[in-house]
């Protein structure tokens, strides 16, 4: 299988006045050419600090990535010049931010917007890339025409579109989406990813897509990655994760989905919350809240495979015949 | 937009009436009495009366504010009562000097300010940050006829490069003056683009700028620059607006000719006219250079043109 990226022990940190903040710590992501993988967990998981790491785009200071490993396409992110970056970002990988309304400049139309990303990475002229920036309008569902408004001119739903045409303008081998429906309304959701996944088909694009919506991932992507405190807690393939759930922390998301069944339901969350990143505990940093919590949990956690694209990271499964009380649905 | 210029010109004509109401009392209150320093020393009360009279000084003040409105409104601002010329004459002699070094000082302050802020902000809490505002503090706070002085003695008298005083030697003659008023100048307007950069670096469509692959140089001047231009703008266009109405202290160190000096000469002399035109005139070059900015305003951003067009 070809990799699109190979990242290996992945660590961010941010050093602030009050602390150092451990964002991410030692993650591993790998994904293959054309695929899509969602990458899913509560706010403060460290999701979007990922993904600005994977763009070199992490602010420094306060921020400090370290890495063994981060190639997109066999070339090393990690030691390229400011130069090389930017020839890499928009062009190679590209990103969707989370809240449109602040993502488009207020200032430019959004057609020279679309057209800059162009212009930059390919060799053509100012009027060629504004034509082009037109036939993204196009391929997103605005009229071309209004590539001469400004941001303020469009809706929410809209201006998200427009971003999604700027992150596509230069056709990229990997695409990542920071919760690109989070902001916006349920019908306009199901428009944007239906779009996301059209385009998606069309250019062959691996995609990454942040998300704490777990239908959104059964519904677009071919892998899940389960994340908490800065780390990937369970990986696979949407079988593995949704059908064949291990982790404690995989099956308390699961647990707390409103049930459309038993409208008269309680929600189960899981109780309790998310360490403080400034002090992670040294074992498990979800043993806090785990129902299945022994003390073999208080030692650092290594990732168990169940089977070829199936890991987990959960030391509770040394223990004979231990299992989570979800069931495994084949 | 053109109904919206229209409407800010009519809003003049009040601010107008005040103006001259305020500055009109003020001089009669102040004591001095421009007939006695012109009137002969032997001159009997009656002779006093006379020209009096003849300065159009007499009656109340009351009357006489009503008298000089009259004319105010049909663009006739008197007659200069110790020169014995038309105010505006004498006033439009002098005010092409005055814009000169307006513009030169703001020519100034803008290669030193923005470039300044504009790293300050980019390196913010660094010794860069730190050095700069503490040029900016020293600008602001250095006294204009110091530094003018300073000025004089190393640029003229040691070095011989540019004159000491007057407006007759061209550009050459405007660069010291410029300079002088411009560190001043350059100081608020360093803080001013500072802030509202920082303000602007924080905006999440910078990273998406970035996020495309805009070299940073371009994501600042570019991408961030042209947001953080509204309050630049703004101070920007008060601080010539000041300018125009004449830098007395850059003038006096100087001896430039212009509408500042002017001022404060009539002030003195008890030239009510001539004082009351000058403010006049200023009151309506300060509105016409906000006006100019807040139409400038629209060209920056196109969500206040929007506003402008409703």
């Amino acid at each position: 299988m070809d990799k699109v990226l190979d990242v290996k022990n992945l660590a961010v940190r941010f050093e602030t006045e009050d602390g150092v903040v451990r964002a991410v710590n030692g993650l591993d992501l790998e994904l293959g050419k054309g695929r899509s993988i969602g990458l899913v967990g509560e706010t403060g998981a460290g999701k979007t600090t990922t993904a600005l790491a994977l763009l070199r785009l992490v602010p420094d200071p306060p921020g400090v990535v370290e890495c063994e490993k981060l190639e997109l396409d066999g070339k090393d992110i990690l030691t390229m010049s400011a130069k090389e970056l930017e020839s890499v970002r928009g062009n190679d990988i590209s990103m969707i931010f989370q809240d449109p309304m602040t993502a488009l400049n207020p200032v430019f139309t959004v057609g020279e917007q679309i057209a800059e990303s162009i212009l930059l990475h390919e060799n053509v002229t100012k009027v060629e890339s504004m034509k082009r920036a037109m036939e993204m309008l196009e391929l997103v569902g605005i009229p071309a025409e209004r590539a001469y408004d400004y941001p303020h001119e469009f809706s929410g739903g809209m201006k998200q579109r427009v971003v999604i045409a700027i992150a596509l303008a230069c056709h990229p081998q990997l695409l990542i989406a920071d919760e690109p429906t989070t902001a916006l309304d349920v019908t306009i959701q199901a428009q944007v990813l239906d779009l996301m996944r059209r385009l998606r088909e069309q250019y062959q694009t691996s995609l990454i897509m942040i998300t704490h919506d777990l239908g959104i991932v059964a519904e677009v992507c071919d892998e899940v990655a389960v994340m908490y405190a800065g780390n990937i807690v369970e990986k696979g393939t949407l079988e593995d994760g949704f059908n064949h759930t291990k982790h404690p922390y995989t099956e308390g998301l699961f647990n707390s989905l409103p049930n459309i069944n038993d409208r008269k339901a309680m929600l189960t969350p899981i109780k309790g919350l998310m360490p403080d990143p400034t002090h992670l505990p040294e074992g498990c940093p979800f043993e806090p809240r785990c129902p299945y919590a022994g003390e073999d949990c208080k030692q650092p956690q290594s990732v168990r495979s169940f089977n070829e694209t199936h890991t987990v990271r959960c030391s509770a499964y040394d223990r004979p015949g231990f299992h989570i009380e979800r069931k495994e649905i084949d | 937009m053109l109904r919206y210029v229209l409407q800010r010109l009519l809003m003049m004509i009040p601010v107008l009436v005040c103006v001259s109401f305020v500055v009109f009392f003020l001089m009669d209150l102040a004591p001095g009495d421009i007939v006695l320093q012109i009137a002969p020393q032997d001159a009997t009360p009656e002779q006093i009366e006379q020209i009096r009279e003849e300065l159009g000084l007499n009656g109340t003040v009351f009357e006489r504010y009503f008298r000089y409105l009259k004319g105010l409104l049909r663009g006739d601002m008197g007659e200069s009562l110790s020169q014995k010329r038309p105010v505006a004459d004498i006033f439009f002699e002098r005010l092409p000097r005055t814009i000169e070094l307006a513009f030169g000082s703001i020519i100034v302050a803008i290669i030193i300010a923005l470039p300044l802020g504009i790293l300050a902000a980019t390196n913010h809490r660094s010794w860069i940050d730190g050095v700069s505002m503490t040029t900016s503090m020293i600008g602001v706070s250095m006294p204009n006829f110091w530094f003018g002085l300073l000025l004089i003695m190393a640029f003229s008298l040691h070095w011989k490069l540019f004159p000491s005083f007057g407006a007759d030697a061209g550009i050459k003659s405007l660069i010291l003056p410029a300079i002088t008023l411009g560190t001043e100048q350059a100081g608020t307007l360093t803080r001013i683009t500072r802030s509202s950069m920082l303000e602007v670096i924080r905006q999440d469509y910078l990273r998406t700028a970035r996020a495309k692959g805009v070299p940073e140089k371009t994501v600042i001047r570019k991408h961030a620059l042209k947001n953080a231009l509204i309050p630049i703008i703004t101070v920007l266009g008060s601080t010539l607006g000041n300018a125009f109405g004449g830098a007395v202290t850059t003038e006096a160190i100087f001896a430039w000719p212009g509408v500042g000096r002017l001022t404060v000469k009539a002030v003195n002399d008890r030239d009510y006219t001539l004082a009351c035109g000058c403010i006049i005139m200023f009151t309506i070059i300060l509105n016409l250079t906000l006006l100019v900015v807040d139409i400038a305003y629209a060209f920056v951003d196109p969500r206040i043109k929007a506003q402008y067009s409703k």
